[in-house]
């Protein structure tokens, strides 16, 4: 078979873990647990493990608003993630980023990035520094289909053409910038093809197939690897809520969610191909599912009975190495 | 102007160089002690792709010449003409590994970079909870005087001053540059470091060995008991020109270069307040919310009952900085506005 | 609440702990705790833990930083009530019985620091600098910001130190040259790599062990590195970054994906070293004999499919009957459940199984506790819940440290047979391989039958040979007959 069945269990607990993380974060947002914004990724879990799942902790990603899936991908603690969120001291980054701002640089996630476009120049630097330190590590950035059309995305992009980095920039394009319509902000028909513009390979894959884009990305992380320089991915995906948790989603279709979580879930798409296969049987997936369940609810449990934080020692600390 | 603003102790073999000389040896001396440091930004070496001279400019000022042919392009990178791009790399690189020094040719240009410097680069420890370090240095040039109009010649230090996670460094002469950009590569933390076009070719005596200059600690070029005359960057030279005048009339002024900005030696200024009574701040920036409003609060709050005389600030007005020669004049600061400032607070 | 104070010292979780690294703190001084509260979280060479309050009270100290190495029994922090004074306190940690040095600080995560940023001061290579700490209030002493900050992270007073600035005026020179003069080391000062070689001791400057160790490899003198750690250590990168001056670095400084043709080296982690002096140790000491025996297991895996195919909710696997038949034999043969310290031997009426399981990099070998009483059922999935948790490095100290038995199944990896060291202080441990079709003889004939081999190791010193045999000799039996097991 093509797959081990060790990277398949990986892959499809990882997913799994992704799935149950964010629509547990969605009911404690909504039970007033968690405070600020949160987005999240749920229906997007195929393309953020594809990207990750043969990365080390040395290789980077940079990740956007939308940033549970990457860091649970690329292997952070999902007990210190669920206390960042819920704001609290022991939370991975002492409870002073959140959700938006979510990271762990011990394991190469560079951080969840709050501005729209934030992300890829800063990837473009671990990129050099990778390159300049001859590490042969990479660096990837995911991107939402509405920063493609950022300044700061689009000069990311050539300068990783002209130092040649190894970059690789990943563009989620779940269809909606917002709540506007992906293609109403693009002015030309393919965001692949303009990438290709840019002078890097750029290809388009089905983001809800997980084996497509894995395939697809591990070429562009061993082109990076070898010197190849950087490859943009365009993953097509929905996404299952809405732009931030508590959005009504007035624009999109009735029924829209609903339908594509019957058809377009990478999970179910992940789970029926690989039980077809032979690969992986549907009671060891379901084995699976128990232990994230109890897994996530001690997180939770754990994020609610974990210490706040305390003004009088945490507000001005770490503003500064030494000042 | 041969003179540096420091009454410290030069120690071992010094020669004359000249402001932009002094910062091409901080730079060259620690590229060659730590692998590293790197350099980025628009035509730091100049020439890449083209047919004629490699190193064509080494920095449009001449600051970066002759690092790329002795560290080649992996070191010393030209890049595309993109701000954000630039900067965005400099902080990426420098929280995995590398220090990297990244030039805003002109420091306006810091609009179309601002992103990636005050909500990426200056937060990234605070929302790390501590976790990462942003060790880069920003090096922007500033000022007005060369009648390059308005968007050549902003200044701009308040701006990033009032930034948390920011450090703001401004050095007055050749000296404090060379000790102040080896401490600013040493750093930890992501520092401005702002050079005033005007004084690339001022000179003064800078030791040969390589040495740093610690943040948040002023200089004092003249000193005196009469009136405290703060003083940044290219004004420090007005302050000195009207000490220098007053103190042939019998008045001795007591003159202050924060030489950083962030932080700030309020200290000093206050203990120096508390001899003199009275205050002038001089500020090529823009009055409100400026460095001369900032410094002159500091002292209203907590050195409110040395002041004999109500604190006098000399700034730019409130305009961009215009084209016309008269009107450049007109609008920075000079040694009269120093001059009649202080006389007002003297009362005379 | 108690009136007296209580020490939170180091435990001893199982037989071989002998120190333990402090992580993460739960709680800081002030906070009410009750019995069982989470204090602080250590790490030994297996596994992190978490030390919980064995009384209530607040808690009015806490001795031991993340980072530092205690030995078992050291004090870490003290809890009493409120109305106990801070003299009693710090006269009861003074007065504390000291096997709880500091041993090696380890590269910590960075972690809840002071407001200010401080790092922190390095007391204990400072010898003469408590000549600068005393004396009258220096507030008024005319310092730059830096210095005055630096000053108190030095414990140094600046009525002390010679200012040469203007009205005297002490500057962060002047005080560095008082700290270096009486003696002291600089706080994380030195941020550029050293143009001379350096080549003096460098054994007092503060780095992180793992920069420590790589200088060492690489031949680099700590001296000769800039200082960018956490807490004013050199840190890996700075090590690499005087290396890389000196091109003593590897092309590739991380370790990553393996290149053809091209080999790397790391230092084995506190897992392996554990597994190689402990597994070292037994060989060397226990006189190891091995017996060997063959089973069919036919009858066994006919009994298998029969329960699996009722119940249909857990799958019992060949390995679940073998832990069972092992217990089973051990009751029948007590002499081979034993653990020996080379003094003592300790006999068990219930057989603890331990069951070797690969974990990332190492092995690990949970117990199923008394398994003699407990059905296939409970065993399967006892057996799949710590397996699980043992890759995931969740086990409890109980749940891998003790044992009376052990067993190491190769068979899924198509072993025949092999043999296996025994894990001190048990007496043996059963080695299995895969269970396949063989040619077998049966009343002259030639047939088939599916027959796996076990291989037990016995320590001689403890287990004669007769003993062993009887051993294998039951346990073939509960093999070949699984119903025996019920009698």
């Amino acid at each position: 078979m093509p797959y081990q069945e060790d990277f398949l269990l990986r892959a499809y607990r990882s997913m799994r873990t992704i799935r149950e993380f964010e629509e547990r974060c969605i009911k404690e947002f909504m039970g007033g647990n968690i405070p600020g914004f949160v987005h999240a990724s749920n229906g997007q879990e195929a393309i953020a493990v594809a990207a990750c799942i043969d990365l080390s902790d040395s290789d980077i990603i940079g990740s956007t608003h939308r940033g549970h899936g990457h860091c649970i991908a690329k292997g952070c603690d999902v007990g210190g993630m669920m206390k960042e969120v819920m704001g609290r001291s022991t939370g991975l980054c002492k409870g002073k980023g959140g959700s938006m701002h979510i990271a762990d640089i011990d394991k190469g996630m560079l951080g969840a990035n709050a501005i729209v476009g934030g992300g890829p120049p800063l990837v473009n630097g671990a990129a050099l520094a990778a390159k300049t330190l001859g590490t042969k590590n990479v660096a990837l950035s995911f991107n939402g289909d509405g920063s493609a059309n950022q300044g700061t995305t689009m000069e990311a992009m050539n300068m990783a053409v002209v130092l040649q980095l190894p970059h690789i920039f990943i563009y989620e394009n779940n269809g909606y910038a917002e709540g506007t319509a992906a293609n109403y902000g693009l002015g030309c028909d393919s965001l692949t093809d303009r990438n290709a513009g840019f002078g890097m390979p750029a290809e388009y894959v089905d983001g809800n197939d997980f084996f497509a884009t894995y395939d697809a990305i591990k070429v562009a992380t061993q082109r990076a690897r070898d010197g190849g320089g950087p490859t943009s991915i365009e993953a097509k995906c929905v996404r299952f809520d809405g732009h931030f948790i508590g959005d009504p989603q007035l624009y999109r279709g009735e029924d829209e969610v609903k339908n594509a979580r019957k058809t377009e879930d990478c999970l179910k798409i992940f789970r029926a191909r690989v039980i077809k296969e032979g690969w992986l049987k549907a009671a060891t997936m379901n084995a699976i599912d128990k232990e994230i369940v109890a897994e996530i609810e001690k997180a939770v449990a754990d994020g609610l009975a974990a210490p706040r934080p305390d003004p009088s020692t945490d507000l001005l600390s770490d503003v500064y190495s030494s000042y | 102007m041969t003179t540096n603003s420091n009454d410290a102790k030069i120690g071992g073999k010094t020669s004359i160089k000249a402001y932009r000389e002094a910062l091409n040896d901080a730079i060259r001396e620690e590229m060659r002690r730590d692998p590293t440091v790197i350099v980025l930004g628009e035509e730091v070496s100049g020439g890449a792709g083209c047919d004629g001279q490699d190193d064509a400019y080494g920095g449009v000022f001449g600051v970066t010449k002759g690092l790329m042919p002795e560290f080649g392009r992996e070191r010393v990178i030209d890049t595309p003409i993109s701000e954000a791009a630039i900067i965005g790399a400099a902080a990426g690189a420098a929280n995995n590994g590398l220090r990297p020094i990244a030039e805003l040719m002109f420091f306006d240009f810091i609009g179309v970079s601002f992103d990636q410097i005050f909500n990426q680069a200056a937060k990234f420890r605070y929302m790390f909870g501590g976790k990462s370090k942003t060790p880069m240095v920003i090096r922007g040039t500033v000022g007005a005087g060369w009648r390059a109009g308005a968007q050549h010649s902003s200044i701009l230090h308040s701006v990033v001053t009032h930034i948390p996670g920011l450090k703001v460094v401004m050095p007055s002469n050749a000296y404090d540059a060379k000790g102040l950009m080896v401490q600013a590569i040493r750093d930890e933390d992501p520092v401005i470091f702002l050079e005033h076009k005007v004084m690339y070719n001022n000179e003064c005596e800078v030791p040969d060995e390589q040495y740093a200059i610690p943040f948040g600690e002023a200089a004092f070029p003249r000193q005196g008991k009469d009136v405290t005359i703060v003083a940044i960057s290219n004004m420090v030279t007005h302050a000195i020109a009207a000490a220098d005048i007053l103190a042939k009339e019998g008045i001795t002024c007591d003159v202050i270069d924060p030489r950083t900005v962030s932080p700030l030696d309020d200290e000093a200024i206050l203990e120096s307040v508390e001899v003199t009574g009275r205050l002038v701040v001089v500020d090529e920036g823009n009055p409100r919310c400026g460095l001369a409003s900032d410094i002159a609060g500091i002292v209203a709050e907590k050195g409110f009952f040395s002041l004999r005389a109500p604190i006098r600030t000399v700034t730019a007005p409130h305009t961009p900085v215009p084209f016309a020669p008269e009107l450049e004049d007109a609008y920075v600061p000079n040694v009269d506005k120093v001059l009649a400032a202080v006389r007002d607070v003297l009362g005379a | 609440m108690t009136n007296k104070i209580k020490p939170i010292s180091m435990p001893k979780w199982g037989m071989e702990m002998s120190e333990g690294e402090i992580n993460t703190w739960h709680v800081k001084v002030g906070d009410q705790v009750n019995i069982e509260d989470d204090l602080v979280d250590v790490e030994t060479a297996k596994i992190v833990n978490t030390v919980t309050a064995a009384d209530s009270g607040i808690v009015r100290a806490i001795l031991a930083q993340p980072g530092e190495t205690h030995n078992i029994g050291g004090l870490l922090g003290v809890l009493a009530s409120a109305d106990i004074s801070e003299d009693d306190i710090q006269a009861f940690i003074s007065s504390y019985p000291s096997n709880s040095e500091a041993v090696v600080i380890e590269e910590a995560p960075i972690m809840s620091e002071v407001a200010n940023e401080s790092v922190a001061p390095a007391e204990k290579q400072l010898s003469n600098l408590d000549l600068l700490a005393g004396g009258a209030d220096d507030s008024h002493v005319p310092a730059s910001p830096v210095a005055r900050r630096l000053a108190g992270e030095y414990g140094v007073n600046l009525n002390n130190i010679i200012g040469t600035g203007r009205h005297g005026r002490v500057s962060k020179g002047d005080l560095e040259a008082a700290v270096t003069a009486s003696g002291g080391l600089l706080i994380g000062t030195n941020n550029s790599i050293p143009s001379k070689t350096q080549s003096g001791d460098d054994s007092q400057v503060k780095a992180t062990p793992v920069a420590r160790r790589l200088a060492e490899q690489l031949g680099i003198n700590l001296l000769e590195c800039r200082v960018s750690g956490n807490r004013g250590r050199v840190c890996k990168a700075d090590v690499e970054a005087t290396a890389a001056m000196k091109n003593r670095l590897p092309t590739q400084s991380t370790v990553a994906a393996p290149v053809h043709g091209s080999s790397e080296s790391q230092t084995i982690s506190g897992m392996r070293k554990t597994i190689a002096s402990r597994l070292q140790a037994s060989k060397q000491t226990a006189p190891h004999y091995r017996v060997h025996i063959d089973a069919e297991l036919d009858n066994l895996l006919a009994t298998r499919k029969q329960i699996n195919d009722v119940n249909t909710a857990t799958k019992v696997s060949v390995n679940d009957f073998i832990i069972k038949a092992c217990a089973s034999a051990l009751v029948r043969v007590p002499a081979v459940n034993v653990q020996f310290d080379g003094e003592q031997i300790t006999y068990f009426e219930d057989a603890d199984i331990s069951v070797a399981v690969a974990i990332k990099d190492g092995l690990i070998t949970p117990i199923i506790a008394e398994a003699n009483k407990k059905g296939l059922e409970s065993i399967s999935s006892e057996m799949r819940d710590l397996s699980t948790r043992a890759k995931l490095n969740r086990l409890n100290p109980e749940e891998f440290q003790g044992g009376s038995f052990c067993i190491s199944n190769l068979g899924m990896y198509g072993i025949k047979q092999f043999d296996a060291i025994i894990n001190p202080p048990q007496g043996a441990i059963l080695a299995v391989g895969a269970g396949e079709q063989r040619a077998v003889v049966k009343n002259g004939a030639l047939s088939v039958a599916t027959v796996i081999s076990l291989t037990l190791s016995s320590d001689h010193r403890i287990i004669d040979g007769a003993v062993a045999a009887q051993f294998m000799s039951v346990l073939k039996g509960f093999l070949e007959q699984p119903a025996t097991m019920l009698v």
